[in-house]
């Protein structure tokens, strides 16, 4: 198994980035959310935050995360969110 | 007579090399923190800070942040700690309102608030050994902090608490929980937050160890809950929310927390299913319900027996506080109430009217009932419903608006804005972004409506308690 980024991941990535646009980032125009962003370190996303996002991951990408996947290793940035994801079998809607 | 950083000094001199604080990022003696935080009064001195001069923490919770704290009070400021994901136009009303003159921070982050006030930049550039020169007469009626909380006039309002409010609520907190150099308190909630205030100051009383949790791991209740065991953390304070989520997604059943003797919470009321599920998970550990509004610190609460009750009451009154029920309002009288709001007139107050209605058990113990007001309580923030109304009245394209709220499980407390437009209504999400530029996070409503039109009272005023009962119905 390949650890560099896919074809999926990138297209995972983008959703992931336009969602995390409408929901979270009205509030900092400053921010330009690539890849790497730390999203919990920017406190971009909190407690209740992260519970809609889990909710958005599971609808759109079809996947289902144990509370264990829940950790700032695999939220940290899109990237590592993406990845997880696509690890999990995401399919893209 | 003691101070509040008088605590420090005694603690420092009984066992210098003891851990005073633990971070993700670092470690700090109480001989460290005693030399930081001198160097730091001693830099404030130099500024220009004098007895009652308010200064502002802008820092991400750290050793750094602690050593502010103590410095400032060691300089005979009044510190005022600031929220680093409060939105600009908030931060300056809180500098402008109790004209700061100084504000410890780091470059970086300062750069994005653009105020003028003199900034005592991280780390001090040059440090020289020694105490500060005593602070002069300044006493224990000397405020030692204020903080702010949502006003019902739709701006923040400034609590101005003294040396001795603070410490004898200190004092009793230390006793009570019988905190020792051994425990190693957990220090969860951010510095503008009162309950920090027993994290902070009756650890370093009892020349115990602060524990700072890193702000991110409360997004991940999974990852906390091996933080608290990892860390061996003795007592744990938080608002009941991080505690249900915990309880529901920590998987606490991991690990043993042999350590962890002591869990206290208050903010807000914790659902009973919630602490009976967490209590199955950490049945070792003692639990503490405590109550009280930033304006009279800590005044009332109750141990958790053997028995879990529904719903939890608030309790009884600490050592050297009267509480009463005077139509229904609990009253408050004793050593722990602030000296008032920055801007009205500060001097030792003898009573405080919480504007919570309570009902005395036989037992003796008080159950909270609500609030006789439009506040809510949410993730442990109490907040003037009207605020955000006022907010909200400022969009151009809205007409009429009431906020409500009502109770949530899980969530703790759902706000919702009903809303009449005068032209075209404006989406929720441009609404959010709107809010989120003016008030912090925790405040912006859950849903958004609206209406052709408010329903009315016969007096023609917007009829708030049939939108609430709707409400309340629909999210029951």
């Amino acid at each position: 198994m390949t650890e560099g980024p896919t074809r999926g991941d990138e297209r995972v990535a983008e959703t992931i980035r336009s969602h995390l646009q409408q929901e979270f980032l009205h509030d900092r125009p400053d921010v330009r959310l690539d890849d790497d962003f730390p999203l919990v370190e920017e406190g971009l996303i909190d407690s209740i935050g992260i519970f809609r996002l889990v909710n958005f991951l599971e609808s759109t990408f079809d996947v289902a995360l144990a509370p264990q996947d829940i950790n700032l290793a695999n939220f940290g940035s899109i990237r590592t969110i993406a990845r997880m994801v696509n690890s999990r079998g995401g399919k893209s809607a | 007579m003691t101070l509040l950083h008088e605590l420090l000094e005694q603690s420092a001199c009984r066992d210098p090399r003891r851990q005073a604080i633990i971070s993700t990022r670092g470690e700090c003696t109480y001989a460290e923190l005693g030399r930081r935080s001198n160097a730091l009064a001693r830099a404030l001195r130099e500024c220009g800070v004098q007895r009652g001069d308010r200064v502002g923490i802008f820092l991400p919770k750290s050793i750094e942040a602690v050593a502010a704290i103590f410095g400032i009070l060691k300089s005979g400021g009044v510190y005022v700690p600031l929220d680093p994901f409060a939105p600009p136009p908030r931060l300056r009303f809180m500098i402008d309102n109790c004209a700061m003159k100084a504000i410890v921070s780091t470059e970086e982050r300062w750069r994005s608030l653009g105020s003028s006030v003199p900034v005592l930049e991280l780390p001090l550039a040059v440090e020289h050994e020694g105490d500060p020169s005593p602070s002069a007469e300044l006493g224990t009626t000397d405020l030692a902090y204020i903080l702010y909380t949502s006003g019902s006039t739709g701006t923040p309002k400034g609590v101005a608490i003294s040396h001795r409010a603070s410490l004898a609520f200190v004092e009793w907190a230390h006793d009570a929980f019988a905190l020792t150099s051994a425990d190693r308190v957990s220090s969860h909630a951010p510095f503008h937050f009162d309950l920090s205030v027993f994290d902070i100051f009756a650890t370093i009383k009892a020349g115990g160890t602060i524990v700072l949790v890193p702000p991110e791991l409360s997004v991940f209740p999974f990852d906390l809950a091996k933080f608290i065991d990892e860390m061996r953390i003795s007592v744990w304070y938080s608002v009941p929310s991080i505690l249900i989520q915990l309880a529901m997604r920590g998987d606490l059943r991991r690990f043993r927390y042999e350590h962890l003797r002591a869990i206290l919470f208050a903010g807000e009321v914790f659902p009973s299913r919630f602490l009976r599920e967490l209590r199955q998970q950490v049945p070792h550990a003692g639990y503490f319900n405590l109550y009280g509004p930033t304006e009279t610190n800590v005044v009332t609460w109750y141990p958790i027996g053997s028995e879990i009750p529904d719903p939890i009451p608030i309790g009884k009154a600490i050592d050297g506080v009267e509480v009463s029920a005077e139509d229904g309002e609990l009253v408050v009288r004793g050593a722990t109430l602030m000296s008032g709001y920055w801007g009205e007139s500060i001097a030792p107050r003898e009573v405080y009217r919480t504007g919570d209605m309570v009902r005395q058990l036989p037992d003796g113990n008080y159950l909270f009932l609500g609030r006789h007001d439009n506040m809510v309580k949410r993730r442990g923030y109490r907040i003037a419903l009207e605020e955000i109304e006022q907010t909200l009245r400022a969009h151009p394209e809205i007409a009429e608006v009431s906020v409500i709220a009502a109770p949530h499980e899980e969530k703790g407390t759902v706000v919702k804005a009903v809303m009449v437009a005068s032209g075209a209504a404006p989406s929720a999400a441009s609404l959010e972004h709107f809010c989120a530029a003016r008030i912090p996070r925790y405040m912006i409503p859950d849903l958004f409506e609206f209406r052709a039109s408010m329903p009315k009272t016969s007096t023609g005023k917007t009829d708030r308690s049939r939108l609430q009962r709707e409400f309340a119905s629909a999210v029951i």
